[in-house]
């Protein structure tokens, strides 16, 4: 049940990039080639970094799902059955509901929040990020800045295997709610 | 964290009772490290990260009738406490966490069957592990005419759903989802197999026909309690209506609340509507923060009446509103619309009405995401929308919470009880310096057709010192409504018990037969220990 297996599974999608001091290079041929690596990369087509995050994902040809919000159809009308068959790790770029409701749904397959990062805009537009994750993570979410842009980063650190690690710390982290003055978006990977 | 035992159980029976559970039904379904328990952890928890976090021990997804009671024949041998969930998405309820801290889950997830819907005589009949989205989804591919009553989000179950008393949105009758159920399967705490009502009849066709069977009904015993774990349960459906309609009534005068209630109870009684839902256009929208103008009315305490009158005056808004659902042939829906019409200008000659919408069913699949709330649940369609109304909530916006636990008095159907019940959330909040939605247009909640819910979310956090005032908050509204005299249909393991010390009439002679039963049916006290304050003889702290 731990997913050491599936990691590896991952794993073997990419190789080592230090993706968020390179964006450019990650998104090279090797990175993101094995569709068969990743269930699904879901992002919510109401905000434009994770519009950019599914791009880097619809490039090279992975599954990609948009969402708006809800997250219900996507996952009774498709995953669920998908993951019963074989557990692949999803990813994702979302609002925190989402991935509320994903974590939820996910012990129904086995799977888990491995690793999150919540990007909080406040009021003045500024950017922040709180990784919560392997330890991996940590170093790579400083490496994101206050600069917008981050979906794309993102793509790329979700598919680096030795980003990924286990780590407790992630599950059922927070509730669902958010800040209505804040956009509080998170990226996430599930496994 | 590290998981904790069950209580009174050595290490050395625990781990031989895992290898049992292990044997039973394989090694895949019996998990036992801590990343795989946690995820049974309420995300709602009002004790999170706390000694009193009802965390789990272990937990096990039998795939079968005969595994359960190979689950619980085990449990017996080794006195280990079970709590059975059937989805497990009880928020705000306890979610998936057991009463008793160090209970194995017995997650039926695995039996999700749905062995029948009919559409001629209209009911279902499921296993604990199908959602309302199964269900829905079943119905809707294979073109069924019948319509579902969903709570909402629409993730939980019809099993698990009814048996915590869950309600939902359309008519009357099958709002109440254990009302509206007919038959079920049970593994009792001695691991037999029961079935209620017709369904004892071995071999019989018309076990969702007749719900009562002969002798005394046992099925309410299975709700709300730890007597059973039931294994398949039957309910009864709604005809597929040919259409929906709606339409609003505004009652300009704050005075006129009553005659609102009366016609819309007649209304309701005589099965001519839905499910009312009542708001009020002059003091915002339900669970919101009152509109700006409210404030200066509530500056100095609870208004008067004179001052709220001249509130109204000066906003021009209508004190109370209700929408009306019908359902059924477009000539009675239409012709039902009329008369509440007729009837409530008769009533209430300053009323005014606002027709809705109106729309033939089933509603078309790509028409369905089109559909807003409240409309797509009242016609059955399950979403998890409603995090996503709920979650970004002016009331939270500077600290958003991590949950919240409900908090619904049960009140009568008049206006006096739910001005009173307003007025006392409100006294309590104040109490505790905290803001409220509760003002004098504070409207209910009609879930049960035969009362209202005058409701609150207390909020809940990963924070232990803010999560000790919410529970602080929740006990002081269980306790003032129950000197009131209204009681809570649900809550969380949390306060169960405190809730269920409100029913306490005659020495609460009710608790007191309930654990008579208890004793009698489930002597080693495996099933769902303390569930609604029903404990096993030896843990039976509550009481002299
Ligand atoms: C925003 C929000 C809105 C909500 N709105 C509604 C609403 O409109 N209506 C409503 O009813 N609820 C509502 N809820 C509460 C809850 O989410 C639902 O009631 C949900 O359906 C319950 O979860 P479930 O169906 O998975 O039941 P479960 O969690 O599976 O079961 C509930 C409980 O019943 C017992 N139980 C379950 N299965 C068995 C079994 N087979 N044998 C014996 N005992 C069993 C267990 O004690 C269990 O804890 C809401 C919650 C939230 C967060």
């Amino acid at each position: 049940m731990v997913n050491r297996r599936t990691l590896l599974k991952l794993g073997s999608v990419g190789m080592a990039v230090a993706v968020a001091q390179a964006p450019a290079r990650a998104f090279g041929s090797t990175l993101l080639g094995d569709s068969t690596g990743l269930a699904r990369a879901v992002f919510d087509e109401r905000f434009a970094e994770a519009q950019a995050f599914a791009s880097v994902f619809q490039s090279r040809g992975m599954p990609t799902t948009g969402i708006r919000g809800d997250v219900a159809a996507l996952w009774y009308r498709d995953l669920k059955a998908r993951l019963l068959e074989r557990r692949l790790p999803i990813v994702g770029l979302t609002d925190r509901t989402a991935l509320f409701c994903l974590e939820e749904l996910a012990r129904d397959v086995g799977m888990k929040v491995q690793g999150r990062i919540d990007h909080t805009f406040d009021q003045g537009g500024a950017l922040t990020h709180q990784v919560t994750g392997p330890s991996a993570w940590t170093a790579a979410g400083h490496r994101l800045g206050s600069q917008q842009g981050f979906g794309r980063v993102m793509a790329s650190l979700l598919t680096d295997p030795t980003l990924h690690g286990e780590s407790f710390a992630a599950q059922k982290h927070t509730g669902p709610f958010s800040a209505v003055d804040r956009k509080q978006l998170v990226s996430w990977w599930i496994a | 964290m590290a998981l904790p035992l069950p209580p009174n159980v050595s290490a050395a029976d625990f781990r031989s009772a895992l290898g049992e559970f292990t044997a039973a039904i394989g090694a895949q379904w019996v998990f036992t490290t801590e990343e795989d328990v946690m995820l049974y952890r309420d995300s709602y928890s009002i004790f999170w990260g706390e000694a009193e976090e009802r965390i789990a021990s272990a937990a096990v997804a039998p795939a079968s009738v005969e595994q359960v009671q190979q689950i619980v024949r085990i449990a017996n041998k080794y006195k280990i406490p079970l709590y059975s969930i059937s989805t497990g998405r009880n928020l705000t309820y306890g979610g998936s966490s057991p009463t008793l801290r160090g209970s194995v889950i017995v997650d039926l997830k695995r039996m999700n069957k749905i062995l029948a819907v009919d559409e001629k005589r209209h009911f279902a009949l499921v296993e604990p592990g199908v959602s309302y989205f199964d269900l829905y989804n079943y119905i809707r591919d294979n073109k069924l005419k019948v319509m579902l009553d969903i709570p909402d989000p629409g993730w939980g179950s019809p099993i698990g759903n009814s048996l915590d008393h869950g309600v939902g949105y359309t008519f009357g009758p099958f709002r109440d989802h254990f009302g509206s159920h007919c038959g079920m399967e049970v593994v009792t705490a001695e691991g037999e197999i029961i079935r209620t009502g017709n369904g004892a009849i071995p071999n019989t066709d018309a076990w969702q026909d007749y719900h009562y069977g002969a002798g005394p009904t046992v099925d309410g015993l299975f709700a709300q309690s730890n007597f059973g774990i039931v294994t398949k349960m039957g309910f009864w459906l709604m005809p597929l209506p040919e259409t929906y309609l709606n339409g609003k009534v505004l009652v300009p005068r704050y005075q006129d609340f009553q005659a609102l209630v009366e016609e819309v109870s007649y209304l309701e009684d005589s099965f001519l509507i839905g499910m009312p839902q009542f708001g009020s256009p002059a003091g915002g929208a339900l669970l919101e923060p009152p509109p700006p103008e409210l404030g200066p009315l509530m500056q100095s305490g609870w208004p008067t009446q004179d001052q709220i009158d001249t509130y109204l005056r000066t906003t021009n808004k209508a004190a109370w509103s209700v929408t009306l659902q019908f359902y059924g042939p477009e000539e009675t829906v239409r012709a039902n619309w009329s008369a509440a019409k007729r009837r409530m200008a008769k009533a209430i000659p300053s009323a005014t009405f606002q027709d809705g919408i109106f729309f033939p069913l089933p509603v078309p699949p790509e028409a369905e995401q089109n559909l807003l709330q409240p409309v797509k649940t009242a016609v059955g369609i399950p979403s998890l929308e409603i995090f996503f109304i709920t979650t970004r909530n002016p009331m939270t916006d500077a600290d958003p919470w991590d949950g919240h636990a409900d908090f619904f008095a049960f009140v009568p159907r008049t206006a006096k009880a739910v001005h009173e019940a307003s007025r006392l959330f409100y006294d309590v909040y104040r109490e505790f310096g905290l803001p409220t939605f509760h003002n004098p247009f504070f409207t209910p909640v009609n879930y049960y057709s035969r009362s209202y819910v005058v409701a609150t979310l207390v909020p809940t956090w990963r924070d232990p010192v803010k999560n000790a005032r919410s529970r602080e908050l929740f006990g002081r509204l269980v306790d003032r409504c129950g000197e009131r005299g209204w009681g809570s249909y649900r809550t969380s393991p949390a306060f169960q018990e405190r809730v269920v010390s409100k029913y306490s009439f005659n020495n609460s002679a009710l608790l007191r037969f309930q654990e008579k039963l208890k004793d009698g049916i489930d002597p080693n006290g495996i099933l769902s220990p303390g569930r609604y304050g029903i404990w096993p003889a030896n843990m039976r702290r509550n009481r002299a």
